[in-house]
C-alpha cells in the first residue's frame, strides 16, 4: 500500500551535486585517509626541517651541513659533511638540542592536552589552563622563589620546578573534586577555573608585594615562560609524562568523536564517559603541570594549536591528535627560535613570542575557514 | 526482543513511571504514544540504559539488561535520542561512522565501510555525507542520526521521536524503512512518537502511555478510540479510514 514511497527521491532544490558518496565508498575512504595521513606526514617533515634550522641558528651560527655532521657525529667519519669544533659540538648537544627538544615535547604535550580537554567538555574554549593551572604554577614558583630558592645554587631550580608542579596539582585536585561532585561539565570546570585563577593570582600578587626586588624580577621572569634553562633531564621528565599519557589519549580517540555527537549518543555507543573523562582530565593535568613547571607559563599553545589543527585536518581525533601535536611543537619551536634570534643575543621569552606568532595565524585561519567543512 | 516488567522511575518525589509492562518481540514495531511528559522518553532511556529505573526489570533477549558489558550492549541495542546536537563539528559521515565503534578496534574495515555506505544510501543521506551536521536541516540531521543507529546492526532499536522534524515524504519513507527492517531483519523496534496517523499506519502495535502507566496496548484500532485519545491527550478526535489507510483527526480540545 506504500508503493509510491519506494520511488527514488527527486533531486532536492539546492542540494549539493552528489559527488560525495556516489564514488566507490572504499575509494572515498582511501582518499580521505590518504589526505589526512599526508597532512600529518607533511607537518612532521616540516617539524624536522624546522628543528634543523633552529639548531643551526643562534649567536654562534652553524651551517646546516655542520649541524648534520654534529647530530650524526657518531655515525659519520670526522669532517665528512663539514668541519666542526668541539665548542660547536658542545653548543649543539648541551644548549640548542635540549632547548629544541623541550620546545617540541612541550608544544606537542600542551597541544594534545588542549585537544583532549576540549574533547571531553565539548567546548572549544577549554584547555588545561582553563582550570587555573597557570596562575597556580606561577604561585608555586613564586613561593619557592620567596623562600630563597635563588640562593640555593644548584637545588634552587628544582625547588622552583617542584613548587610550580605541586601548586598546579593542588589546583587541579580542587577542580577535579569539584568536577567529581558536580560532573565534568565544561561550565563547571570553567567556573571553577575562573575562581581559582583569581585566587592564585591574588596569592602571587601578595608574594610579589612582599618580595625583594631581585625576587620580584625572578618571579616576573618565570611567568613569562621561557625555554632558556632547558636541560636534558627536564626534557626526559616531560617526555616520559607524554609517553605515559599519549597511548591512553590515542585509545580514546573514538570516544572523543562520540562525545562530539552528544552525551546520550556516546553513552549508547558503549563509552564509559565518567571514566574516560576522569582519566583524560587527570593525565592532561599531570602532563601540563609537568611541562609548565619547567617552562613557565606558555599556555596559549594548548588553546590555539588544537584549533589550528582542527581547521586544517578536521575533527576526527584519530588524525587530530597527532596533527595537533605536530602543530603545537612547530608553533612553540618557531616562536622560541624567533624569540632568541630577533634581538640576539637578548632572548625574548617564548611565552610572549608564541602569542605574536600564533594569534595572527589563528585569526587568518578563522577568517578563511570554509564553514567547518573538511574537504 | 525486549521485555520490560513493572518498571518504575521517580525523579525526587515525582513518579514518572509506575508499574510499566511492555514487551517488544523480534520482528515487530511498537509505537509508544502519550502526551508531553507522559514518560515516553523516560521509558526509552531506561531501556537504553541511559537512566536507571527505581523499580522493575528489563530483559534483552532473555538476559537482564545490566549483565551486558557496554560494547556488547551497544552491538545488541541502538538508541537514537530525541535531538542530535547542532553544536557539533562532526560531518554526517563522521556521525554515521560512530555507529560502527561497538564493532571496531580502531580501524574501519572494508565491511564497516560497506555497511555505512549501504545504510546512508538507503536513508538517502549519502549525498551530504561530507557536510557538517550543523549545516543540515533538522530533518536531514534526524535521518543521519537514524543511519548511525542502523549501522550498529542492532537487534533492538529504540527511537525517540524519529520523525518529528521530517517532511511528509521522508516521514513515510523513514517509517517504511524502519518497518521493513523489523519485518525482514527481525529487529525489535520501540518508537516514541506524537503522530497518531503514522503510528496507526505503520505501528504493528500501539502502546498508549498516560499517568505513568501503559493504558492500552495492541492493534491501532483497538487502542486508539475517541475515549482513549480523550483520556490521554484531552482532545476530541474523529477516527476513520480513507482508501484503507487509517486517519485520526483531532477536532477540538
Amino acid at each position: 500500500m506504500d508503493a509510491t514511497v519506494d520511488a527514488p527521491a527527486p533531486p532536492r532544490p539546492g542540494a549539493l551535486p552528489p559527488e560525495d558518496l556516489s564514488e566507490d565508498p572504499h575509494r572515498l575512504h582511501a582518499r580521505l585517509t590518504a589526505r589526512r595521513v599526508v597532512s600529518i606526514a607533511s607537518a612532521v617533515a616540516l617539524l624536522a626541517v624546522t628543528c634543523l634550522l633552529a639548531i643551526s641558528l643562534g649567536t654562534n651560527a652553524l651551517s646546516l651541513a655542520q649541524t648534520a655532521q654534529i647530530l650524526l657525529g657518531g655515525l659519520l667519519p670526522d669532517g665528512l659533511l663539514a668541519e666542526v669544533s668541539t665548542l660547536q659540538e658542545k653548543i649543539v648537544w648541551q644548549l640548542r638540542l635540549p632547548r629544541v627538544a623541550m620546545a617540541v615535547v612541550g608544544g606537542a604535550g600542551l597541544a594534545v592536552t588542549g585537544v583532549m580537554m576540549q574533547g571531553i567538555t565539548r567546548n572549544p574554549l577549554v584547555s588545561p589552563f582553563t582550570v587555573g593551572l597557570s596562575p597556580a604554577a606561577a604561585f608555586g614558583a613564586s613561593l619557592a622563589i620567596l623562600f630563597g630558592a635563588m640562593e640555593l645554587a644548584g637545588l634552587g631550580k628544582y625547588l622552583i620546578v617542584a613548587g610550580a608542579f605541586c601548586a598546579a596539582l593542588l589546583c587541579a585536585g580542587i577542580v577535579l573534586v569539584i568536577a567529581g561532585l558536580r560532573g565534568v561539565a565544561a561550565t563547571t570546570m570553567i567556573l571553577a577555573g575562573i575562581g581559582l585563577t583569581y585566587l592564585f593570582s591574588a596569592f602571587t600578587a601578595t608574594i610579589q608585594f612582599i618580595a625583594t626586588e631581585e625576587e620580584l624580577a625572578a618571579i616576573v621572569h618565570w611567568t613569562f615562560g621561557t625555554l632558556n634553562a632547558a636541560s636534558w633531564d627536564e626534557v626526559a621528565i616531560a617526555a616520559v609524562l607524554l609517553a605515559i599519557a599519549l597511548p591512553v589519549f590515542r585509545a580514546d580517540a573514538w570516544a572523543m568523536n562520540a562525545i562530539a555527537a552528544g552525551e546520550e549518543t556516546a553513552r549508547s555507543l558503549g563509552f564509559d564517559l565518567r571514566r574516560i573523562r576522569l582519566r583524560t582530565a587527570i593525565l592532561s593535568v599531570l602532563l601540563t603541570a609537568g611541562i609548565i613547571a619547567f617552562t613557565g607559563v606558555i599556555g596559549f599553545v594548548g588553546l590555539v594549536a588544537p584549533h589550528i589543527a582542527r581547521l586544517i585536518i578536521g575533527n576526527d581525533h584519530r588524525f587530530l591528535i597527532p596533527f595537533a601535536m605536530a602543530v603545537g611543537a612547530l608553533l612553540l619551536l618557531i616562536a622560541d627560535t624567533i624569540g632568541r634570534s630577533l634581538f640576539s643575543p637578548a632572548v625574548v621569552p617564548v611565552g610572549i613570542v608564541v602569542a605574536y606568532v600564533g594569534v595572527p595565524l589563528f585569526i587568518h585561519l578563522i577568517l578563511k575557514q570554509r564553514r567547518g567543512t573538511y574537504t | 526482543m525486549i521485555r520490560i516488567q513493572s518498571l518504575g522511575v521517580r525523579f525526587g518525589s515525582t513518579r514518572v513511571l509506575d508499574g510499566v509492562d511492555l514487551t517488544v518481540a523480534a520482528g515487530s514495531l511498537t509505537c509508544l504514544l502519550g502526551a508531553n511528559g507522559a514518560g515516553k522518553s523516560t521509558l526509552i532511556r531506561c531501556a537504553a540504559r541511559i537512566l536507571s529505573p527505581t523499580a522493575g526489570s528489563i530483559h534483552l533477549d532473555g538476559r537482564p539488561q545490566h549483565e551486558f558489558d557496554r560494547r556488547e550492549f551497544a552491538r545488541l541495542l541502538a538508541y537514537v535520542p530525541q535531538s542530535v546536537p547542532t553544536d557539533t563539528p562532526l560531518t554526517a559521515l563522521e556521525l554515521v561512522q560512530l555507529g560502527r565503534t561497538p564493532h571496531l578496534r580502531d580501524r574501519l574495515g572494508a565491511r564497516d565501510r560497506e555497511v555505512i555506505f549501504e545504510v546512508m544510501e538507503r536513508l538517502r543521506v549519502a549525498h551530504y555525507a561530507m557536510r557538517p551536521l550543523a549545516e543540515l536541516s533538522g530533518g536531514e540531521r534526524q535521518r543521519v542520526a537514524l543511519a548511525r543507529a542502523l549501522v550498529q546492526e542492532p537487534r533492538i532499536l529504540l527511537l525517540d521521536e524519529p520523525t518529528s522534524a521530517l517532511d511528509l515524504r521522508h516521514q513515510l519513507e523513514t517509517m517504511g524503512i524502519v518497518r521493513g527492517l523489523a519485518r525482514e531483519s527481525g529487529l525489535a523496534v520501540l518508537m516514541a512518537m506524537h503522530d497518531l496517523n503514522l503510528a496507526a499506519r505503520f505501528g504493528g502495535e500501539i502502546a498508549l502511555l498516560a499517568e505513568g502507566r501503559i493504558q492500552a496496548r495492541g492493534a491501532w484500532d483497538r487502542v486508539l478510540t475517541p475515549a482513549s485519545i480523550r483520556a490521554a491527550y484531552g482532545v476530541d478526535a474523529r477516527i476513520g479510514r480513507v482508501d484503507g489507510l487509517p486517519y485520526i483527526l483531532p477536532v477540538g480540545v
